[in-house]
């Protein structure tokens, strides 16, 4: 049976109330049923093509990289979260799915397959989110619940409340989780399941190196740290050296537990320009047994980084993508021996 | 003896019973929340639950939501409550003061040091409802250190935790009964606090007859607190005819304050009223 993660805590998601565990429990157990078996693989995949979800492709970095290559990843990640979401809660038989979203990507997939799939969905969207008035069209005129107003109200923090909703009525309604990092097991545990897909998508390259007798690295730039999850679940295993990248722009950087989430802030109020980074209960858990190793990134370095790539290459890099690739050419001095890979997403201008 | 055993104990033999409200803590200069909770007190409120501001209180309704994030605003902190409770302290020498929050303020706070405080400003017991004590059996030794300290933590039990006799469910109740002090917080309705609507009254009756015979069984008799969506006296009424020993009500009495203090004041004291067996 696929086991999700069943931990309470830090690093299986926030603890609830006492009673909620025997739900959380009770849950976890059913959704790695419905997971395990053979329909929902096939409906998955099915929905998979349908949404043309595409193998990331892997690509040589050319000039002034060796040693690396880029695995290009764009939304796949939030598309098969989404569509196995979604399947999971067809199967449950519940009659209200709730998300919230921050990124523009998950609200649409959400409100796209919910509807291929004939399942009522009410999505809360985050501050910014709120204010595109083409994506409220597109949400309302396919028929779906949208709350755009709490958020602006009250806590921009569209997954609480849609997890409020799921909390209020576990029977009833299945939260979909836009990242690793929210709710209680077995939420964290989904949807880094979903997300593992990544990881699956890059393991016979990756092999390929590994076979051919090279040190295997790979980069990997995080936010709430799903995707480095997805894409580290296929090789935790193996013996690659997986590295996560964060900009190091924090003048004070206190760790602490948001209701047992790790989460990285510089304080606690908003008016102090608080950040609030709440990140995937097992990632926190990999980096404290070493099995992921953290770098940390200048915002200078990443500047300079940034300048040099468009001024030589003529491409412009988002922002995490240049992270990893400043990351690996500094690795590319010191192992000289290795494939690097790292993961970004296509370039804001230009062909890599 | 804890404040709270003194308190059921003193309304045995009352026709009433005890009232239990949320004291936010949003004002920094904290005159505005003695001020409430002199109100309180003055319009028959028994005992307080002293809210310490959180980060993200996902736990609580809108109401509460926003006086969180009012006080956080603000700048009020942890310590900031424990001065409050301190004053009421000094005040109220007998009210029973409960601060409650999500335990990620705890945690952040330095678990033993927020219960040295508590005991420092004498507090009686502490609500944090998303801490794991008996299923996840303590794990931060947050409530052995609240024993050591002379505090108790309040065992949140709802319908969820029902199960038939013989399953895991119902013997995490059996354990939570059996470890239970001061009051039992049963939540009318899972979820969050707040909430209008119609209150499953047949369910808490059968909820509360239940935990009755596991306490007869086990040989403790914790009172229990009925809280979560309570907004009018007939609620009030039905909630003590089901076998309630205490009623809490809190995002009614808040979102009334708004109104201002007359109409928040008839509130609580018809609902105080509501709580006499006639």
């Amino acid at each position: 049976m696929i086991k999700l993660t069943e931990t309470f805590g830090k690093y299986g998601g926030i603890w609830t109330e006492d009673c909620f565990k025997h739900i959380a429990r009770d849950l976890g157990e059913r959704c790695s049923r419905i997971l395990e078996a053979v329909d929902f693989n096939s409906e998955f995949q099915v929905l998979s093509r349908f949404m043309k979800i595409s193998k990331p492709t892997i690509h040589d970095l050319g000039e002034p990289f060796k040693l690396s290559k880029a695995i290009i990843i764009n939304n796949q990640g939030v598309l098969l979260n989404v569509i196995g979401g979604l399947l999971l809660a067809k199967k449950l038989g519940v009659s209200l799915v709730v998300t919230g979203a921050r990124t523009k990507e998950h609200a649409l997939a959400s409100v796209l397959i919910s509807v291929k799939l004939n399942i009522p969905l009410k999505i809360y969207l985050s501050r910014s989110l709120s204010g595109d008035p083409e994506l409220l069209n597109a949400v309302k005129s396919l028929g779906v619940e949208v709350d755009g107003e709490t958020c602006k109200s009250l806590y921009d923090v569209p997954e609480m409340y849609a997890f409020q909703d799921w909390f209020k009525k576990p029977g009833e309604v299945f939260f979909l989780p836009e990242k690793a990092n929210v709710g209680p097991y077995p939420f964290p545990s989904l949807c880094e399941h979903f997300y593992s897909y990544l990881g699956r998508f890059i393991e016979e390259d990756v092999r390929e190196a590994l076979e051919d007798g090279y040190g295997v690295r790979i980069i990997v730039a995080i936010d709430s740290g799903t995707t480095a999850l997805g894409i580290f679940s296929a090789f935790l295993e193996k013996k690659i050296s997986l590295y996560t990248v964060e900009l190091d722009d924090w003048k004070e950087r206190k760790e602490v537990l948001v209701d047992n989430c790790c989460t990285l802030t510089k304080g606690f109020r908003e008016k102090d320009n608080t950040i609030h980074r709440v990140l995937a209960p097992k990632l926190v858990h990999l980096w404290e047994v070493g099995r992921i190793r953290r770098i940390f990134i200048s915002a200078d370095k990443l500047s300079d980084f940034q300048k040099f790539f468009a001024k030589e290459r003529g491409i412009l890099v988002g922002r995490a993508s240049s992270m990893v690739l400043a990351t690996a050419l500094d690795m590319e001095k010191e192992h000289t021996e290795d494939r690097i890979f790292t993961v970004i997403r296509s370039p804001v201008v230009g062909v890599l | 003896m804890n404040r709270i055993d003194k308190l059921f104990e003193k309304f045995r033999s009352r026709d009433d019973k005890p009232f239990l409200t949320y004291l936010p803590c949003v004002d920094p200069s904290l005159k505005e929340t003695l001020d409430l909770a002199d109100f309180y007190v003055r319009n028959g409120v028994d005992f307080i639950e002293v809210g310490v501001p959180s980060i993200l209180p996902w736990l609580d309704g809108r109401t509460i939501q926003s006086l969180h994030r009012r006080a956080c605003l603000a700048g009020v902190t942890t310590d900031h409550v424990f001065k409050v409770s301190s004053l009421l302290r000094k005040k109220y020498p007998d009210l029973p003061l409960i601060p409650m929050t999500t335990y990620s303020t705890v945690y952040s706070y330095g678990v033993e040091n927020f219960c040295e405080r508590c005991e420092e400003v004498d507090v009686d017991a502490v609500i944090i409802p998303n801490y794991p004590y008996v299923f996840g059996g303590d794990p931060h030794n947050f409530v052995k250190y609240l024993d050591e300290h002379g505090i108790y933590f309040i065992n949140f039990i709802d319908g969820l935790t029902l199960g038939p006799k013989g399953s895991e469910q119902y013997e995490l109740l059996v354990k939570m009964i059996r470890l239970s002090k001061g009051f039992i917080y049963m939540p009318t309705r899972a979820g969050i606090t707040g909430g209008h609507g119609a209150l499953p009254y047949e369910q808490i009756r059968r909820r509360i007859e239940k935990v009755r015979k596991i306490q007869e069984a086990v040989g403790v008799r914790t009172p229990i607190l009925l809280g979560f969506g309570i907004s009018k006296p007939d609620q009030v009424r039905e909630i003590v005819k089901a076998g309630a020993d205490a009623i809490c009500v809190s995002s009614a009495i808040l979102r009334r304050l708004e109104l201002g203090r007359d109409e928040a004041g008839k509130l609580i004291r018809v609902l105080k009223e509501a709580t006499k067996i006639k």
